[in-house]
């Protein structure tokens, strides 16, 4: 999920489109645990994670790409299970981007036990309510900001120095495969310091980019041994050693063994993906198949407008198909492309409000559930060395021009939503009156990060061929596709997102034909169901050595017909439902 | 070395200008030689080196580059390289002999030689891509770039000669025996990526890097060839010749030290051909190459590698009776 920058410390909102000032509504006392049955506290706090040597090649040791990744401080909030925590599933959250928070994303959107009212229309959006549909309810919560995305922040010697900082945006912290090996370092470590939780079942909650991130996980989690062999093009000895000391405490009969993946399935066997990225090349092809024929939704959006859609395949000159539809749903249909039913900028709203919130002390205190003034790394006095930033007085260290195409797009959005704001006192703490005022280059809060949105599109991995660019790499799909064969798969199909438009994702994975046979979508209602919808995916035999009987998955694909890219937001209590549903069935 | 052999040679030859003719071939049974000359070098396995990495800046740079403009990913590309990575071709061998007469067409011998070359190469090269969201120009230089290899030869040999025609003679021989044989290659270098159009903060990437990589073992060595004599006093001469000298070593190993970045990999182990193929989206290369790195776990040796010295050699000497 797209997010964008902004200056938590000193920014104020007003929302766009609803007049609504916000108001400076006294929070309650934050109570650092609501769960009075649950031993296990919540809490909050800084992850540290050391630098991490890992490589990658094309076949050849010694013209690898070898890198060291920096040292970074990773945020996450956790909240125990209501009940039973111990005995409870743990679920890691995260948004997507890259470079978008999660603390203004799913944390904040009907996960938690707070969230951000999302009754617009009666001029919500801007405050906190008490989550109806808590996901403690379900298992314990961990919600996660990327390596510096949200709070979380990144450390180096001279900070001061600009070339040094943007040196760091490069393929040694940002990559689809650090990135993974970063949630799997902050999952692991969290876990070792809970040794009740250690061994619990974790389902993996990804939404947007998240979908990759998930994807790179689960793949690593469940063929770790590939990864310190030479057999992966990524390479990370050390990230396999650790994986393998986990692995040696939870499933003690193989240990220093290869685990097979249907055993590591037991802890991590489920995945919840919300409008997500997995195969982003062969998605956004069939979506433009789909939107670029005659009835879709592009031409429904076009009849309430009283417009005319000329599809780039109907196009005299040549052109993009995607440059075509959000050159269409953005500046002539004036709609948002996250959520098509609304304005443009809608959405944007939302996470900018979300963002502002998490700009005050008790707000913080508040959504985590914990007094953020203890937690230590937030202090200015203790963050001598981190920085959030290439050039602190530019949105990114690129000209805005030079910026991929979407991300100059968000640009837009976010410049839009910031100019229709004005100044509103809350009558709460700034975040900087608590923990000091930090560095030039140093942010407490970043909702998207431009330089490391950009670092991902481009960097030496990317110039020097190791990886090829999401937007063409159909490996993620073939990863994806082993992992749904031993990992149980929860998909949201959103009716209003064209970003990442749901409905084609079962024409883009019949695309993986090596693997599958067919993908074919099933609308029907099953038995216990309240929104249908499945995809029933045909392997070819004997895709997978170490599955010889593998036939067939089903990918649990519920249609959201009121929802939008954060369907948690717009959906939050049928979400809900289906996700308990769901995480009760067999596969 | 050889300006020694030649300085002697010159005063050779002035003695022999004014040194009373008298006979030749005179002078005790035992003789002692010195001898340079040049050898050409079949050290095709050593010569993987070189070539690998030749083919693997090919491969990430004019190749790669030139799929992605075909593609559209970039608008266009250049690069240029200076130097090369140069391959050991000849070596000077050096050696010292003790010969004694078992008749005066017949000897043997005893004796040591000792080849080696060392070839330093200063390969550079820059690729500039452009199109998309700006240029980037990525670029590597060597500090060094060496490859070296030596051989020790003790050598028995058979010698027979003609009879004294004057001054001049003609000798054939044949000798053998083990062979010490080293080799090493050492490659450093610096590469950085950087953002042509930013003037404030063009470096995105640096790698600072080295390789070594060294090598003993053992063989043999044969060698024959025919020599011309020319007594220049009673007991003293030069010689000049030609033959071929088989040398070979095997079970090389020695150890090895990468280090990128600060990121340093020490290791022993024995030399074995590697091979490797690179594989990328837009295409595949197979490099061979010896190496003495192999991990546990990793890719499987694929052929015996040997230190192979052999080659045709040239030799210029001097030879005292006594």
């Amino acid at each position: 999920m797209k997010r964008r920058l902004i200056s938590s410390v000193m920014a104020s909102i007003f929302f766009l489109g609803f007049s609504c000032w916000v108001t400076a509504t006294p929070l309650p006392t934050p109570s650092s645990n609501l769960s009075t049955q649950s031993a296990i506290q919540d809490e909050a706090g800084f992850i540290t994670l050391e630098p991490m040597d890992f490589y990658f090649h094309a076949g050849g040791y010694f013209s690898r790409l070898q890198l060291r990744s920096s040292e970074a401080k990773i945020w996450y909030s956790f909240k125990s299970a209501d009940e039973d925590a111990a005995e409870k599933p743990l679920f890691i959250f995260f948004n997507g981007g890259p470079g978008g928070a999660t603390s203004s994303g799913l944390m904040s959107m009907y996960t938690s036990r707070w969230t951000v009212d999302n009754s617009i229309d009666s001029g919500g959006g801007d405050r906190y309510i008490a989550n109806p549909v808590s996901w403690t309810q379900l298992g314990n919560l961990m919600h996660v900001d990327a390596r510096n995305t949200g709070f979380s922040y990144d450390v180096t010697g001279n900070p001061a120095n600009m070339a040094e900082r943007r040196m760091e945006f490069n393929a040694q912290n940002y990559n689809a495969y650090i990135d993974g090996a970063d949630f799997i370092r902050v999952l692991f470590r969290f876990m070792a310091n809970h040794p009740e939780l250690r061994d619990n079942p974790v389902v993996i909650v990804g939404e947007s980019y998240g979908g990759i991130r998930s994807t790179v996980m689960l793949f690593i989690l469940h063929n770790y041994r590939d990864f310190a062999n030479d057999v992966e093009f990524f390479q990370a000895p050390s990230l396999v050693e650790e994986i393998q000391a986990h692995y040696n405490i939870v499933f003690p009969g193989y240990l220093d063994s290869v685990v097979p993946r249907e055993v590591i399935s037991r802890q991590f066997g489920r995945q919840i993906l919300i409008q997500a990225a997995v195969s982003r090349g062969s998605q956004r092809y069939a979506a433009a198949q789909i939107l670029e024929a005659e009835g879709s939704l592009i031409y429904q959006i076009a009849g309430e407008e009283g417009l005319d859609f000329i599809p780039c395949r109907l196009r005299s000159q040549p052109c993009d198909s995607w440059d075509v539809i959000y050159d269409f749903i953005l500046e002539e249909a004036g709609r948002d492309y996250y959520m098509v039913a609304r304005p443009r900028d809608w959405l944007w709203g939302f996470f900018e409000n979300c963002a502002h919130l998490l700009g005050f002390t008790e707000n913080l205190s508040q959504m985590t559930g914990v007094d953020a003034t203890q937690i230590p790394g937030l202090y200015a006095s203790a963050r001598a060395n981190a920085y959030r930033a290439v050039d602190p007085a530019e949105v990114s260290g690129w000209p805005v021009e030079d910026l991929p195409g979407f991300t100059q797009m968000e640009l837009q959005s976010q410049r839009r939503v910031q100019a229709a704001r004005s100044p509103a006192d809350m009558g709460l703490t700034p975040l900087a009156e608590t923990f000091g005022t930090l560095q030039p280059w140093d942010f407490f809060f970043l909702d998207l990060n431009y330089d490391a949105n950009y670092a991902h599109w481009s960097n030496v991995a990317i110039q020097r061929g190791y990886i090829v660019p999401m937007s063409f790499n159909d490996d993620f799909g073939r990863m994806f596709l082993k992992n749904v064969s031993t990992v149980k798969t929860f998909f949201t199909c959103a009716k209003y997102d064209i970003v990442v438009y749901s409905p084609a994702l079962p024409l883009a994975l019949s695309y993986f034909t090596g693997t599958l046979s067919a993908a074919i979508h099933d609308t029907g209602l099953w038995p216990g169901d309240e929104r249908a919808g499945r995809i029933k995916l045909h392997y070819h035999s004997g895709v997978y050595p170490d599955q010889p009987d593998l036939q067939t998955r089903y990918i649990r694909f519920p249609f959201y017909d009121r929802s939008c890219h954060a369907v948690s937001l717009t959906e939050p209590v049928e979400l809900f439902h289906d996700v308990s549903v769901w995480l009760n069935e067999d596969n | 070395m050889k300006k020694l052999t030649v300085l002697i040679a010159v005063i050779c030859l002035l003695l022999l200008a004014t040194y009373p003719r008298g006979v030749y071939g005179a002078g005790g049974k035992f003789q002692i030689e010195f001898y340079d000359g040049y050898a050409t070098i079949n050290a095709s396995g050593l010569n993987l080196l070189p070539q690998s990495d030749r083919l693997i800046r090919d491969f990430y740079f004019p190749q790669h580059l030139e799929w992605k403009r075909i593609n559209g990913f970039i608008a266009s590309w250049s690069g240029e390289s200076d130097g090369e990575y140069k391959e050991l071709k000849g070596g000077y061998p050096f050696g010292l002999r003790l010969k004694y007469d078992l008749s005066p067409t017949l000897a043997v011998s005893l004796g040591f030689r000792s080849l080696s070359r060392r070839q330093d190469s200063a390969p550079s090269y820059g690729y500039t891509q452009s199109g998309g969201y700006t240029s980037y120009l990525d670029r590597r230089r060597y500090q060094q770039y060496t490859l070296s290899a030596k051989g020790t030869a003790a050598l028995l040999g058979i010698h027979l000669k003609t009879k004294s025609s004057g001054r001049f003679s003609v000798e054939g021989h044949v000798s053998a025996g083990p062979l010490f044989a080293r080799c090493n290659y050492v490659s450093s270098w610096y590469s950085e990526l950087i953002d042509v159009f930013s003037s404030s903060t063009p470096l995105l990437y640096t790698e600072s890097g080295s390789l070594t990589q060294e090598g003993d073992g053992t063989g043999i060595a044969v060698d024959a060839g025919v020599r011309l004599n020319i007594a220049l006093g009673s007991s003293f001469g030069v010689f000049v010749g030609a033959g071929y000298a088989y040398q070979s070593a095997s079970n090389i190993s020695g150890i090895g030290r990468e280090d990128r970045n600060g990121i340093i990999t020490d290791w022993d182990g024995q030399w074995q051909i590697k091979n490797e193929t690179l594989s990328a989206f837009w295409g595949q290369q197979l490099i061979r190459f010896p190496t003495s790195y192999w991990p546990e776990g990793g890719t499987a040796p694929g052929e015996d590698f040997n230190l192979d010295l052999s080659g045709f050699q040239l030799q210029v000497g001097l030879y005292f009776r006594f």
